[in-house]
């Protein structure tokens, strides 16, 4: 198989893993909080290979994403586009920061797309532009504590994953 | 060598520094189509079509997602059973454990039953108007909760709006519908309105929910309405859409404020499909035959 294709297939098939582990059902409030492991697998992609990931790859994910969690069809693709540009704009920068660094930017860019989600697009609320209440930005800052504390497994993993399996 | 790639990409080990940013363009046009997919579910609920059927596809992604759990309760279930028999063969005290924990299982089926027959005490009328269905997914976003069941095509014949019921009383209704999947909107999401009667003062109302774990609210009371703190709502069934008599909040908090011509009512949730797995759909007749 023709090397190119072999990688990506490979990395689709990292990311599909993202996609099994986000569409586990939890049965309490954890499933509120849990960190989205296809943005995490996007964005460590992005940062360590970004001419094998694309545009195209953030977008499907994202649609997929939306269709799993019945969210505003494209609206998980915008943000997913959003962070693969802003990922492979600054990936020089982002993957030499010692792993806690990015761990830190990781809860900011967290607590961003949670807060977006929050958005209310269908007008349900004739006051409000977002939904969002105390509540939910508790739950919002346990999401972004979650999904930075659990940056360093995914990045670690998926870079023994590329140099085992990935040749560039 | 891609006319993109740069010569140090050949020189240096770490290739990745030669590599381009994607083009502008191609990310403006991305961001275009999304924009596009985003308002044509907001206009045109394109997403209530597609989104079951894309679900069905997803469905394979859930089971494998829950194939690790199923088969490590798999294996804790035959180390264990292994143990039972090695300590039965050994010790009657052994046997008495293994009693003990066919027992605690005896309870959990009996406390699943216990669930189930109040679920189809609540069914009123003919019973044949009812399918049972199973939770599969609730969505992350708990703001807009939505619920997926799995569907049997063969057997169930339900369809968009019809109303789903938990042993509590109403928590939604269908929005969408594929082969194998069905998507419920909560009674608790900030889109779903739902025409409600009190219990005692009789008063007509709609409620709006908040998100999962929230309050919700009724709309648009008038000063002079009379409801009373704790009195339970039923839903009414004007609209169509709910059947009615069926409970879905109590009323929690009633405030007065003078900058409002309305009254502020909140009202808590009598049900949750949080820690429950299985609901009723009530085929709605006049949308179905």
């Amino acid at each position: 198989m023709n090397k190119a294709l072999k990688n990506r297939l490979l990395i689709y098939l990292c990311l599909f893993i993202g996609l099994i582990i986000d569409s586990y059902n939890f049965s309490n409030i954890f499933q509120f909080i849990k960190p989205s492991f296809v943005l995490l697998i996007l964005i460590y992609w992005n940062m360590a290979l970004p001419d094998k990931v694309g545009i195209t790859t953030a977008l499907l994910f994202g649609v997929l994403i939306d269709l799993l969690d019945s969210s505003l069809l494209g609206l998980h693709g915008l943000l997913f586009v959003l962070i693969t540009y802003l990922c492979q704009r600054f990936f020089y920068q982002f993957r030499i920061t010692p792993i806690w660094q990015q761990s830190f930017l990781i809860f900011i860019l967290a607590i961003i797309v949670k807060q977006i989600l929050a958005f209310d697009f269908l007008d349900s609320e004739v006051n409000r532009t977002n939904l969002s209440d105390n509540y939910y930005f508790i739950n919002t800052f346990y999401y972004a504590i979650l999904s930075s504390i659990s940056w360093a497994p995914v990045y670690y993993l998926c870079r023994l994953y590329r140099r085992r399996w990935v040749k560039t | 060598m891609l006319r993109k790639e740069h010569k140090v990409s050949h020189i240096s080990s770490e290739a990745i520094f030669a590599t381009p940013t994607m083009k502008p363009a191609k990310v403006l046009l991305s961001l275009v189509f999304c924009f596009l997919l985003i308002l044509t579910d907001i206009n045109y609920k394109s997403s209530e079509i597609l989104r079951a059927y894309g679900k069905d596809i997803l469905t394979p992604v859930i089971y494998i997602a829950k194939s690790p759990v199923f088969i490590f309760n798999k294996v804790i279930d035959f180390f264990n059973s292994r143990q039972d028999l090695r300590f039965t063969i050994n010790a009657l005290e052994q046997e008495n454990l293994k009693l003990k924990s066919k027992n605690s299982l005896m309870n959990e089926i009996s406390f699943k039953n216990r669930r189930l027959n109040s679920l189809e005490e609540s069914i009123e009328g003919n019973q044949n108007n009812y399918y049972l269905v199973k939770k599969k997914f609730l969505s992350t976003n708990d703001l807009k909760p939505v619920m997926t069941v799995g569907v049997n095509s063969r057997e169930e014949v339900f369809t968009k709006n019809n109303a789903v019921l938990s042993e509590k009383g109403l928590l939604g209704r269908i929005i969408s519908q594929g082969l194998l999947n069905a998507e419920v909107m909560l009674v608790q999401d900030s889109r779903s309105l739902v025409p409600v009667v009190s219990s005692t003062s009789r008063l007509h109302a709609i409620l709006q929910g908040s998100g999962l774990s929230r309050l919700g609210h009724l709309n648009n009371i008038k000063k002079s309405a009379e409801f009373k703190i704790g009195e339970e709502l039923y839903s009414s069934g004007l609209g169509g859409v709910y059947p009615s008599g069926y409970p879905v909040a109590k009323i929690k908090t009633i405030k007065d404020n003078p900058d409002s011509e309305f009254l502020d009512i909140q009202v808590s949730f009598l049900q949750s499909p949080i820690d429950q797995d299985y609901f009723l759909v009530k085929k709605n007749i006049q949308t179905n035959e």
